[in-house]
């Protein structure tokens, strides 16, 4: 045996080579351009976070961690490499905490205020072009209003979307854009002796009248346009749906039968603009787990792919985004 | 000139310093952070879709809530956090409201409601919070 094979760098040597072998076998190739972002909101303050995960369910990220007084709550985009659209909780000037939403420029860290208008902020949906943000907001002078608004981030100009309502006491919510930025679909949410009610809403991205696609009694939880923009994903009392916005035809294509044990999460629901394939997060109330599923729009291909314990939080998916 | 070789300790060192390298170069090291600023109250306010019994957890935006400490719990494990014995807040888009401040490792009188629009009546709980924070979940009654 050589002098050589005996030195301890040799063998420091091998250790590395092992273990960096090893490393590199235990992350998978990507399978796709996009990955799953989504938001986990924890069980105690300031541990809300937004995270990604590959299609697959492969190399899980953190891509926004809680700090000492930030914490984040729901993020938008359509790429890594663009800017983002976060909503973040933090401590503000008067030790009381606020609710703001955010542009985020993952490759710089810059951050700065979507809106500067006094109101109660939600979450915010980045436009397929990134040149405009839909989003929840009720301005201080109608705290009760919380409506779908739009903000072009050329003209830096705002306008509330579905404007055509009183109903006090309804807000809106878990927005999707087609994919062409024409139009959106979101929920109307009421609160009644019953319970809350949803109906499905879509609008034009230019504003004007907002027509109902689907009612009360259909328990809608959750939307997103395919790809192609002429069907919507929905989860409903039935599981997901598939609906075809011409016909109005539906199909079940994930009867919750097949998912046992598992309860809805509000707006946890996105499509893929650049290939046939849907996200959903439940709740399985047996392992409690939250689940992460992707499935085809055919209702092929349905996969588990990541999971994460109750107590680290509610996962909400928010978008499908490439790296 | 005799080659020298690297002594016991300094090897032991030389290894564990490349091995971090290697860990942190390569990407596979499993990063479980523990968030060290835990502390505060989260009040939430939920309900169910009424034609959707899967869908049971649906935030309610704008419900006022407010709360007062109601005793200290020396019994409790854990650094006490906090300054406040008062809270007050409207829930927001997601249903909650946090309170960084509130004094932890505590008993708490909570009370969410009444608001009329959406119609919640006024709910009072008394919670134990550890030092550690805590989240609660109100299911709206109208």
């Amino acid at each position: 045996m050589s002098k050589g094979v005996s030195h301890p760098l040799f063998f420091v040597g091998c250790m590395l080579q092992i273990l960096v072998v090893s490393c590199m076998n235990s992350s998978p190739m990507p399978v796709s351009s996009e990955v799953v972002l989504f938001s986990t909101i924890s069980d105690t303050p300031f541990r809300d976070c937004i995270c990604s995960v590959e299609t697959d369910g492969s190399n899980f990220q953190r891509l926004l961690s809680p700090k000492q007084n930030r914490s984040y709550l729901h993020a938008s985009g359509n790429s890594l490499r663009n800017v983002l659209v976060v909503t973040v909780e933090e401590l503000g000037p008067s030790g009381q905490i606020e609710v703001h939403m955010y542009l985020y420029h993952p490759k710089d860290g810059q951050w700065r205020r979507l809106i500067t208008e006094e109101g109660m902020e939600g979450a915010g949906y980045i436009s397929p072009d990134n040149s405009r943000i839909a989003y929840v907001f009720a301005p201080a002078s109608q705290p009760k209003h919380l409506r779908t608004w739009i903000r072009d981030l050329k003209t830096d100009s705002a306008r509330k979307l579905a404007g055509d309502d009183n109903e006090e006491g309804a807000w809106d919510g878990y927005l999707s854009w087609r994919p062409d930025g024409q139009e959106l679909v979101f929920l109307r949410l009421n609160l009644t002796a019953d319970g809350v009610t949803s109906k499905l809403m879509m609008v034009s991205a230019a504003g004007g009248h907002s027509n109902t696609i689907l009612d009360k009694p259909e328990g809608i939880a959750a939307s997103c346009y395919a790809s192609d923009g002429k069907r919507l994903a929905i989860l409903s009392k039935s599981g997901l749906e598939i609906l075809e916005l011409e016909s109005s035809r539906r199909k079940v294509i994930v009867p919750l039968s097949v998912l046992p044990n598992v309860q809805l999460v509000m707006g946890s629901l996105i499509c893929s603009r650049t290939q046939d394939l849907i996200a959903f997060s439940v709740f399985n109330r047996e392992s409690k787990q939250y689940e992460l599923w992707t499935v085809s729009s055919d209702g092929t291909a349905l996969s588990h792919i990541y999971n994460q314990g109750e107590k680290d939080g509610k996962l909400t998916v928010s978008s499908f985004i490439q790296k | 000139m005799k080659p020298q070789f690297i002594g016991r300790r300094s090897f032991g060192l030389t290894l564990s310093l490349l091995l971090l390298i290697a860990l942190l170069g390569s990407g596979c090291m499993a990063v479980i952070m523990d968030f060290p600023f835990q502390r505060g109250i989260r009040v939430k306010t939920t309900m169910n879709l009424v034609d959707n019994p899967t869908a049971p957890n649906v935030p309610i935006p704008n419900v006022p809530n407010f709360g007062d400490m109601a005793s200290l719990r020396d019994d409790l494990s854990g650094t006490r956090t906090g300054t406040d014995t008062h809270v007050q807040g409207t829930t927001n888009q997601f249903g909650h409201s946090t309170y960084p401040n509130a004094i932890t490792k505590a008993d708490w009188a909570l009370h969410v409601g009444p608001s009329v629009s959406p119609p919640c009546f006024q709910n009072t709980f008394v919670e134990v919070v550890p030092a550690a924070g805590a989240i609660f979940e109100f299911f709206c009654n109208v």
